[in-house]
C-alpha cells in the first residue's frame, strides 16, 4: 500500500504543480488586459393579469475587440463572428415570433414588451458599416446567409420588393438601415435548434435546459429574438467586439386545473405554478460556463400597488415576511425557494409603487438539489398591467378586389393621466407619436387620401402631422414606406388614421402557391419617443451588473406593433395564359383563312358554274352539299361525276388530312402537357387552400414548401412527387403549431396522423379476430389506441415530432450499420469513415458509380470490389 | 387535276372584263377545244397576292426566330477540345533534373549514370495521366580528378568538383550537414542532387532542400549505392515517399477554388467535469503560420479555431484494466465523430466551394477519462488520435492524472499546458501532412534500404513541396479539362439554353490559365504552374456551376413549339394551301393558254 501510496502523492505533486502552472498561464492572459469572452444568462418570470406567467430567457455572449478573435474563438459562437466580419453588420435584430403580443392585458410599458413583443412571423433588420451603394448587396447575402443558418426562408428578403429603407422613424434609424419582414413565416423547433446551437452550453446544461419544446410552442405567444451589436469598429486592425443578445420570450398558461377545480368560486386567484410545472423540467444548477445564472421572478408597480393595498385592507397586523427553510413567504403569496436579494425599483417616477425583483442565484442548485421555483397564491388578486399611452390597432376597410383602406386607430389607454414625456413647451400639452408603415408594392397606395380623425373629427391632415416621409412603391421593384409623426393632444381619447390603396395585379409568376388566401401588409410600428421603458434596480455590486437588468435601465423608447392585415387579392385562373394564347391563335388562324380565301375567290366563276349545274338539274340534295363544298373549301366544288382521275386525288386528300389531324392532336398533347401542369398546380392550391381552412391561417405555411412550390413550376414531371412530401412537411409543421383535437379528426388528409390512426384502428380490429374468446379485451384494445394518438397528437405535438425524428436518425444509422456490415463484409472497414463522412446509406450506396467512389477517395481496387459487390446484390 | 374539270370556262374568267363574252368565243372558233386550252394569258394577280403572303411570312419568320432566340455567348468549344486531347494523348511532362555525385569513387561517370538510369526505369511506374521527363547528370569527384557524364549536358550541374569532401560527413549533426550540401548545391536551378560518399559510418539522409546524401563504408561496392540512389530518386523525389495504394495519388484535400479552411475545434465532452481552453493564437503563429506559409503556391490557407462544449463522442468506450484507462477501438472509430452533437459548423467566412478539414481535440470527460484509441493490431496509438480523408482528424487529449486521483476536480477554466498543445499540433500537421498523402513518420524504407527524412520546421520540406506543386498541377488541369468538357457537352446538347457572357469569359480565361500552366508546367516552373493550374480549375467549376446554368428555367425548344404552334399551324397551313393551289391552277392555265397559243400558230 505505501508503495502504491507513494506514486500517488508524487503525481498528486505534479499535479498541483501543473495546475499552478496552468493558472498562471490562464493568470497571465488574463492581465494582459484582453478581456475575455463572457457568456450570461438568466430568466425572468412574470405573473401577468389574465393568469398567464411571461418567461423571458436572456443569454448574452460578448466578444471583447481583438486583433485574432476574428478567427479563434472560446465562448462567442464563430458563425456569428464571421457573419458579423464578412457583412459588417453594425447592428442587427432577428425574430422569429408565432403569436401576438396582448399589449392590452400583458402591458406595453414595459422594457420587455417594448423590446421583446414582435410582430408574427420573422422581422429582420441590420444596420451596415459599408458605403451606401454596398448596402443592398450586404443585406442580400445577409439574408442568404441567415437563411441557412437559421433553417427559415429568410432569404426571401432578398428581393428588392420584400425590404424598405426606414429613415427615421424606426428606432435605430441610420441611413444604413434595411427592414424586412415576412409575417407568414411559420415558427418551429426548426428554427429554436440553431439559435440554442449558438449558446455554449445549448441546452444542455443551465436555464437553457428548461427550454422543453413542447411547453414553449404551447405557449400564447413566444418570440426567440437574436441582436447583436457590434462595438467599436476596430481601427488598427482590431476586429470589433461583438455582443450577442438572445432572447426568448414566451408567455404560458400555467397547467392550474387542480386549483381551479378545488376553487371553482374563486375565480380571482391566480394560478399556482412552479418551473417543473410550466416546463416540465427543473434547473440542475448552472451552464458552468456562465458568469452570471440568475433567475428573477419580477412584480411589476400594478401588483405591487394592489398587493399594498390588500394588505391595508385585510389586517393591519400582517406579519412579517416570513422564512422557512425552504419556502419563503409573503402575505399573499408564497415561494418554494428563498430569494437571494429583493430588489426595489429606484426613482419610479410613474408611480408611487416600485416594482419588485427577486434574484435567485442558480449556482447554489445542483443536480441533487434542482432549482424549481414556485410561486402559491394566497389570495386573489387582480391588477393591471401599465399600458403604453395609446393603443394601436389596424384594420381593412371597403370590399372588393378593387380598392380599400387601411385604417390605422390609436385608442388612448387612458391608464396613464398625466403623461411625463409630454411636450410641455407651448401651453399646449402634446403627444408625440411616430408611425412606420410598410405597404407591398401590389397594395397601390394613394398619399393624397390620408385622412386624420381625432377624437372622431377629421381634422386637417398639417395639423396633426409634423413630420411626413414617404417613398412611394415602384411596381415590382421596391416596396412603398410611409413614416410619420403625429402631434396628439394630450386629452387625445383616440385618433385614426386613413389612407386608401388600389389592388394591383401580379404577374402569374408571383402568385405564392396559396394565392387565395390573401398577402399580408406587414405589422405598423408606433413608438412613442418622448415616453422610454426603463427599470432602475441599483445593484450594490456593480462589479456583478447583470446583463438583463441593465437592459431593463436602457432608455428605450415604447414601440409596440400592430396586427398583420390580409388583403386578398383577384386570383387569376391559372391556366389561363393558355388558353388566351389558344384562343387568340385560333381567331387568327381563321381570319387568315378566311381572307386569303376572299381574296382568292373567283365570283364570276362560280356564278357560271352554278348556272351549269342548275342547267344540268341534279337534285336539290347535291347540289346544296357541292354549294356547302364549295364555300367550305373556297372555291368552286367539282360535281361529284367528274373525271376519272379524281380517285387518286381523293388519296392524296385523304392524306393530307391524315396529316393535319396528326400535327392537330400533337399540338394538343403539348397544350394538355403545358395546361395540365398548370391546372394540377392549380388544383394543388385549392387544396392547400380547402385545407388551411379547417385551420388558424397563419399557422399554415410552410417554409420548405415555397421553395417546393418555385421548383414545381418549373418541373412538370416531378409534381405527385413534391406534392407528396409537401404535405407531409406540413402535416409535421401541424403538429407542431398547437391545434385542437377536433381540427386533426376532421383534416383527414393529414397524411401522418390519418394513417397512424387508420394504421391503429385496423391493427386494432384485425388482432382481435383470434382473440375472439374475450370480447371485452377486444373492445378496450380496438378503442385504446385510436384515442391514445389523437391524445398524444393534441397535447403533446413535440415528442411526436421528436420521435419522428429519433426514428428517422435510428433508421439513417440503421443504414450506416449496413454499409458498415456491408463494407465489412468486404474487408474493407477502414472505409466505413469515408462514407460515414459523405453521409452515405445503404440507399445512397447502391446508387452510386465508380466515379463518384473514386470522387470519394477510394482506391481503385475496394472501388471494384463495392461495385462488384453492388452489382450482386442489386 | 380537279382543276381541269373546272377549267373549261375559267379562261374566260381571267379576263376579268371580258369574262362575260368569253362563253361565246368557243362558237366563234372551231378548233377550239375551252377544255385544253384557252386563249388569254392567265392572270397573276390572285398568285402574286398568295405568294407576297407566303414570303411576308417566310421573310417574317427569321425576325421571329431571332426574337425568340436565346443568347448563347460563343465558347470556344475547339479549344477546349484540343486542351483535352493534348491532356489525354501527350502527357504531362515535368522535367526534373537529377544530379548524382559520388565522391570518392573511382569509376566511370558513364557506366554509373546508364546503371542508375537502367534501375530508374526499372522502378518508374508511369503514372497514366501525369508523368516526367527526367534528366540525369553523374559526377564523379576523385581528389583531383573531376569526371562528368553528360559532358556538355544543358542542365549541368553548377557543382564546383572539390567543394565536398568525405570529412563534411564525419559528424553526426545530420542538420548541420543539411545547411552544409545545401550551400553547396543551393542555386537558382532546381535539381536533385545526391551525394554519395564513400567513407565514414553509413548512413542516408534526405535533406530539407532538394538533396540528400549517402555515406557508404570504405569497401561498398558502387553499384549498390546506384541502386539505391535510383530508389531514391523514383521513391522520394518523384513520387514523394508515399506508399501506392494509401491514398490515392491525385487526391488533393484543396478545395475547388484553391482554398482550404482549417477548422480547429477544442471539444470539452462535458464541462461539468472540466473546461479546458486553449491559446490557440500562440500555436498559430509560432506552428501554424510557417506551415501555411510554405504551402501558398498549393493552396490558400486560412485557420480558424473554436471551443465547443458539450460535445459527447458517439460510441462507448471500454474500460482496460491493465491499461487503466478506457479503450477506444479502431471497429468504432466511425462512431467516434457525433454529428449531431459537435457542431463542428462550416464555416461562413469560407466561400461555397473551398475545402473544409476539421481538426478536433476531444478532451473526454470524467466518466471515460484516460481515453485511449487501439489500433486494430491491439496496440495503443501513440498519436491518440485518427484521421479521416477529406473531412480532417481527431486528436484525443487526456487530461493529466484525470484518473489517478478522483478528488482531482477543477471545476472553472484551465489552459492547455502549452507544451501538450505543441505535441498536439505536431499530430495535427502529421494528420494534415497525411491527408496531402505524405508520410508522417520520418524514415523512408525503400526496397534497398532506409532513407532518414529530415523533417522541416516548416511542416513541408522542398522536395515535398515540389511533389504537391507537381501533383496539384496536374490535377488540376485534367480536372480543369474533364470539367470544361462536360461543361461543352452540356451546352451541345441543351440547344436552348441560355449561356452569360459571363460563363464564355470564365471559359476563356480558364482555357488562358491552363495554357500557362502547362508551358509552365514544361518549362519547370513549379510553383507558378501550380498557380495558375488552380487558378484554371477554379474559373472552369466557377462557369459550371454559374447559377445561371443550374437554373432549371431555360426556354425549352419544346415549350417554344408549344406557344407558338397553336397560331402558325393552322395560319400557315391557310397560307400554304393557297399559294399551291395558285400556283398549280396557274401551271394548268398556263398549259392551256400555250396549247392554244401553239395551236394558232401551227393554224397561222
Amino acid at each position: 500500500m505505501a508503495l502504491l501510496r507513494r506514486p500517488l502523492l508524487l503525481l498528486l505533486l505534479i499535479l498541483t504543480h501543473q495546475f499552478l502552472h496552468s493558472w498562471i498561464v490562464f493568470g497571465s492572459v488574463n492581465e494582459e488586459g484582453q478581456k475575455q469572452e463572457e457568456f450570461f444568462e438568466e430568466l425572468l418570470l412574470k405573473p401577468l393579469p389574465d393568469r398567464k406567467l411571461l418567461t423571458h430567457f436572456h443569454f448574452q455572449s460578448s466578444a471583447p475587440p481583438s486583433s485574432s478573435n476574428g478567427r479563434h474563438h472560446h465562448l462567442f459562437p464563430k458563425a456569428i463572428s464571421q457573419l458579423v466580419q464578412k457583412f459588417r453588420v453594425k447592428e442587427m435584430e432577428l425574430s422569429f415570433t408565432q403569436g401576438r403580443w396582448n399589449y392590452e392585458s400583458w402591458g406595453g410599458f414595459d422594457s420587455i414588451p417594448s423590446s421583446n413583443a414582435k410582430p408574427p412571423g420573422v422581422e429582420l433588420w441590420a444596420v451596415f458599416d459599408v458605403p451606401q451603394h454596398l448596402i443592398d448587396a450586404m443585406w442580400k447575402n445577409l439574408t442568404h446567409t441567415l437563411s441557412g443558418l437559421f433553417c427559415a426562408s429568410i432569404n426571401f428578403l432578398e428581393s428588392s420588393t420584400a425590404y424598405s429603407a426606414p429613415e427615421w422613424s424606426f428606432p435605430p434609424a441610420s441611413g444604413n438601415l434595411r427592414y424586412g419582414t415576412l409575417p407568414r413565416e411559420a415558427v418551429c423547433t426548426e428554427n429554436l435548434t440553431p439559435w440554442l446551437k449558438l449558446l455554449p452550453c445549448r441546452d444542455k446544461a443551465g436555464i437553457s435546459m428548461l427550454l422543453d419544446r413542447p411547453s414553449i410552442y404551447r405557449g400564447f405567444y413566444h418570440s426567440q429574438r437574436l441582436h447583436l451589436t457590434s462595438t467599436g469598429s476596430g481601427s488598427e486592425g482590431l476586429d470589433p467586439g461583438i455582443i450577442l443578445e438572445q432572447t426568448l420570450t414566451v408567455v404560458l398558461l400555467p397547467n392550474s386545473q387542480r386549483a381551479s377545480l378545488a376553487r371553482a368560486s374563486e375565480k380571482h386567484v391566480q394560478p399556482s405554478w412552479s418551473l417543473s410545472s410550466i416546463f416540465g423540467k427543473e434547473v440542475s444548477g448552472k451552464c458552468v460556463l456562465a458568469e452570471t445564472s440568475n433567475v428573477y421572478l419580477l412584480l411589476d408597480r400594478g401588483l405591487v400597488a394592489e398587493l399594498k393595498q390588500l394588505h391595508k385592507e385585510n389586517e393591519k397586523s400582517a406579519e412579517k415576511v416570513s422564512t422557512s427553510e425552504n419556502n419563503w413567504t409573503n402575505p399573499s403569496f408564497e415561494l418554494s425557494a428563498k430569494p437571494d436579494r429583493i430588489f426595489i425599483e429606484e426613482s419610479s417616477l410613474l408611480s408611487k409603487n416600485p416594482s419588485i425583483l427577486y434574484k435567485f442565484e442558480v449556482e447554489k442548485y445542483s443536480e441533487s438539489e434542482p432549482f424549481d421555483l414556485g410561486l402559491t397564491w394566497k389570495i386573489p388578486v387582480v391588477w393591471l398591467c401599465q399600458q403604453a399611452p395609446l393603443h394601436a390597432s389596424r384594420f381593412l376597410m371597403g370590399s372588393g378586389n378593387e380598392r380599400g383602406a387601411i385604417a390605422i386607430s390609436l385608442k388612448s389607454t387612458q391608464s396613464s393621466e398625466g403623461f411625463v414625456g409630454a411636450n410641455f413647451d407651448d401651453e399646449r400639452c402634446e403627444l408625440q407619436v411616430d408611425v412606420f408603415q410598410v405597404v407591398p408594392w401590389y397594395v397601390k397606395v394613394y398619399f393624397h387620401s390620408l385622412q386624420v380623425f381625432v377624437d372622431q373629427q377629421p381634422k386637417a391632415v398639417s395639423d396633426i402631422i409634423e413630420k411626413i416621409h414617404v417613398s412611394p412603391s415602384k411596381d415590382k421593384v421596391s416596396p412603398g414606406v410611409m413614416e410619420l409623426v403625429l402631434k396628439l393632444p394630450c386629452s387625445v381619447t383616440s385618433a385614426a388614421l386613413t389612407i386608401e390603396f388600389d389592388k394591383g395585379f401580379l404577374h402569374i409568376d408571383e402568385y405564392p402557391p396559396d394565392a387565395n388566401q390573401g398577402f399580408d401588409i406587414p405589422s405598423a410600428i408606433v413608438s412613442f419617443p418622448n415616453f422610454h421603458a426603463s427599470m432602475v434596480f441599483l445593484e450594490n455590486d456593480s462589479l456583478n451588473q447583470s446583463p438583463l437588468l441593465s437592459k431593463f435601465q436602457e432608455k428605450s423608447p415604447v414601440m409596440s406593433y400592430t396586427e398583420v392585415l390580409l388583403v386578398p387579392l383577384t386570383t387569376p385562373d391559372f391556366s389561363m395564359p393558355y388558353n388566351v394564347i389558344t384562343i387568340t391563335c385560333t381567331v387568327f388562324a381563321l381570319y387568315f383563312g378566311s381572307l386569303l380565301n376572299a381574296l382568292r375567290r373567283r365570283v364570276a366563276e362560280e356564278e357560271r358554274f352554278l348556272k351549269d349545274k342548275a342547267a344540268k338539274k341534279t337534285g336539290r340534295l347535291p347540289l346544296l352539299l357541292s354549294k356547302l363544298s364549295g364555300k367550305l373549301r373556297g372555291r368552286q366544288s367539282e360535281p361529284p361525276h367528274s373525271t376519272p382521275g379524281s380517285s387518286s386525288l381523293v388519296n392524296s386528300k385523304l392524306v393530307f388530312k391524315v396529316i393535319l389531324i396528326a400535327g392537330l392532336a400533337r399540338v394538343e398533347m403539348y397544350a394538355d402537357q403545358v395546361e395540365g401542369a398548370g391546372k394540377r398546380s392549380v388544383k394543388e392550391r385549392l387544396n392547400v387552400n380547402s385545407f388551411d381552412n379547417s385551420i388558424p391561417r397563419r399557422q399554415v405555411t410552410g417554409k420548405r414548401q415555397r421553395q417546393d412550390e418555385k421548383w414545381e413550376h418549373d418541373l412538370y414531371q416531378d409534381v405527385p412527387q413534391v406534392s407528396n412530401r409537401k404535405v407531409d412537411a406540413r402535416d409535421l409543421r401541424l403538429k407542431l403549431q398547437k391545434k385542437s383535437l377536433q381540427q386533426v379528426s376532421q383534416s383527414g388528409r393529414g397524411a401522418l396522423s390519418g394513417v397512424r390512426d387508420l394504421r391503429d384502428k385496423l391493427s386494432g380490429t384485425m388482432n382481435p379476430q383470434p382473440v375472439n374468446a374475450d370480447p371485452p379485451k377486444l373492445k378496450s384494445n380496438a378503442a385504446k389506441p385510436a384515442r391514445r394518438s389523437v391524445a398524444v397528437e393534441t397535447s403533446e405535438p413535440e415528442p411526436k415530432k421528436a420521435a419522428t425524428m429519433t426514428e428517422r436518425k435510428k433508421a439513417q444509422q440503421k443504414a450506416d450499420a449496413s454499409v458498415e456490415g456491408f463494407l465489412q463484409s468486404l474487408g474493407l472497414e477502414k472505409y466505413v469513415i469515408t462514407f460515414q463522412v459523405e453521409e452515405v446509406d445503404m440507399t445512397a450506396l447502391v446508387h452510386m458509380t465508380d466515379d463518384d467512389l473514386k470522387a470519394l477517395g477510394i482506391p481503385m481496387g475496394p472501388r471494384k470490389k463495392i461495385i462488384l459487390a453492388l452489382e450482386s446484390r442489386g | 387535276m380537279a382543276e381541269i374539270s373546272e377549267a373549261h370556262d375559267s379562261d374566260s374568267s381571267k379576263l376579268q372584263d371580258s369574262g362575260s363574252e368569253a362563253p361565246q368565243r368557243p362558237e366563234s372558233e372551231p378548233d377550239f377545244d375551252p377544255k385544253t386550252m384557252r386563249k388569254t394569258k392567265p392572270g397573276l394577280k390572285r398568285l402574286f397576292l398568295t405568294f407576297s403572303v407566303l414570303f411576308s411570312f417566310l421573310l417574317g419568320f427569321p425576325f421571329l426566330w431571332k426574337s425568340v432566340e436565346i443568347y448563347r455567348s460563343p465558347l470556344p468549344f475547339r479549344e477546349i477540345d484540343s486542351l483535352s486531347t493534348q491532356l489525354r494523348s501527350d502527357n504531362l511532362l515535368f522535367p526534373l533534373h537529377f544530379h548524382a555525385l559520388f565522391v570518392g569513387f573511382d569509376s566511370e561517370p558513364d557506366g554509373l549514370r546508364r546503371s542508375i538510369l537502367s534501375e530508374i526505369a526499372k522502378l518508374a511506374s508511369q503514372n497514366p495521366k501525369c508523368s516526367n521527363n527526367y534528366t540525369l547528370s553523374v559526377t564523379v569527384d576523385l581528389d583531383s580528378r573531376c569526371l562528368r557524364s553528360p559532358n556538355l549536358s544543358p542542365h549541368s550541374s553548377t557543382y564546383q568538383c572539390g567543394s565536398i569532401t568525405a570529412t563534411d560527413f564525419v559528424q553526426n549533426d545530420d542538420v548541420a550537414v543539411d545547411k552544409r550540401l545545401a550551400s553547396v548545391f543551393g542555386g537558382k536551378t532546381k535539381e536533385y542532387s545526391v551525394a554519395v560518399v564513400k567513407g565514414g559510418s553509413e548512413r542516408a539522409v534526405v535533406g530539407k532542400h532538394r538533396h540528400a546524401w549517402l555515406v557508404v563504408g570504405d569497401g561498398s561496392e558502387v553499384e549498390v549505392a546506384a541502386v539505391k540512389v535510383a530508389e531514391l530518386l523514383v521513391k522520394v523525389f518523384i513520387n514523394g515517399g508515399r506508399e501506392e495504394g494509401s491514398i490515392r495519388n491525385e487526391f488533393m484535400p484543396v478545395g475547388a477554388d484553391g482554398k482550404i479552411v482549417l477548422s480547429f475545434n477544442l471539444l470539452n465532452a462535458d464541462p461539468r467535469d472540466w473546461v479546458y481552453d486553449w491559446d490557440f493564437e500562440k500555436i498559430d503563429d509560432t506552428l501554424l503560420a510557417p506551415m501555411i506559409e510554405a504551402l501558398a503556391p498549393v493552396a490558400n490557407i486560412s485557420v480558424e479555431s473554436q471551443v465547443l462544449y458539450h460535445t459527447p463522442k458517439a460510441s462507448f468506450s471500454y474500460w482496460n484494466q491493465k491499461l487503466e484507462s478506457y479503450v477506444f477501438s479502431t471497429k468504432d472509430l466511425p462512431f467516434f465523430v457525433n454529428s449531431n452533437e459537435w457542431h463542428l459548423d462550416t464555416s461562413i467566412a469560407a466561400g461555397g466551394r473551398s475545402k473544409i478539414l476539421q481538426f478536433a481535440v476531444y478532451v473526454p470527460s470524467a466518466k471515460e477519462c484516460p481515453l485511449l484509441l487501439q489500433l486494430p493490431n491491439g496496440e495503443i496509438s501513440k498519436t491518440n488520435g485518427f484521421i479521416s480523408p477529406m473531412w480532417g482528424g481527431v486528436v484525443v487529449w487526456n487530461p493529466q492524472g484525470c484518473l489517478k486521483d478522483s478528488e482531482f476536480k477543477p471545476s472553472t477554466k484551465n489552459i492547455i499546458p502549452i507544451q501538450d498543445l505543441e505535441n498536439m499540433f505536431e499530430v495535427f500537421i502529421g494528420q494534415f501532412r497525411q491527408l496531402f498523402g505524405f508520410k508522417s513518420v520520418n524514415v523512408y524504407a525503400g526496397a534497398s534500404g532506409d532513407w532518414n527524412l529530415l523533417p522541416s520546421e516548416r511542416g513541408f520540406t522542398e522536395w515535398e513541396l515540389d511533389v504537391l506543386s507537381r501533383q496539384h498541377t496536374c490535377f488540376n488541369l485534367h480536372s480543369c479539362a474533364t470539367t470544361l468538357g462536360s461543361l461543352s457537352r452540356l451546352v451541345q446538347s441543351l440547344p436552348r439554353m441560355i449561356i452569360m457572357d459571363e460563363i464564355g469569359k470564365q471559359v476563356k480565361f480558364s482555357l488562358e490559365a491552363a495554357k500557362l500552366a502547362l508551358s509552365n508546367a514544361s518549362s519547370g516552373v513549379y510553383e507558378s504552374s501550380a498557380a495558375s493550374s488552380s487558378k484554371a480549375s477554379s474559373l472552369a467549376e466557377d462557369a459550371f456551376f454559374h447559377p445561371s446554368i443550374m437554373s432549371v428555367s431555360y426556354y425549352s425548344f419544346e415549350h417554344c413549339f408549344a406557344v407558338y404552334s397553336p397560331f402558325f399551324l393552322p395560319v400557315s397551313m391557310h397560307v400554304v394551301l393557297a399559294a399551291l393551289r395558285e400556283l398549280r391552277r396557274y401551271k394548268q392555265e398556263n398549259a392551256k393558254y400555250l396549247a392554244w397559243k401553239a395551236k394558232a400558230n401551227a393554224a397561222s
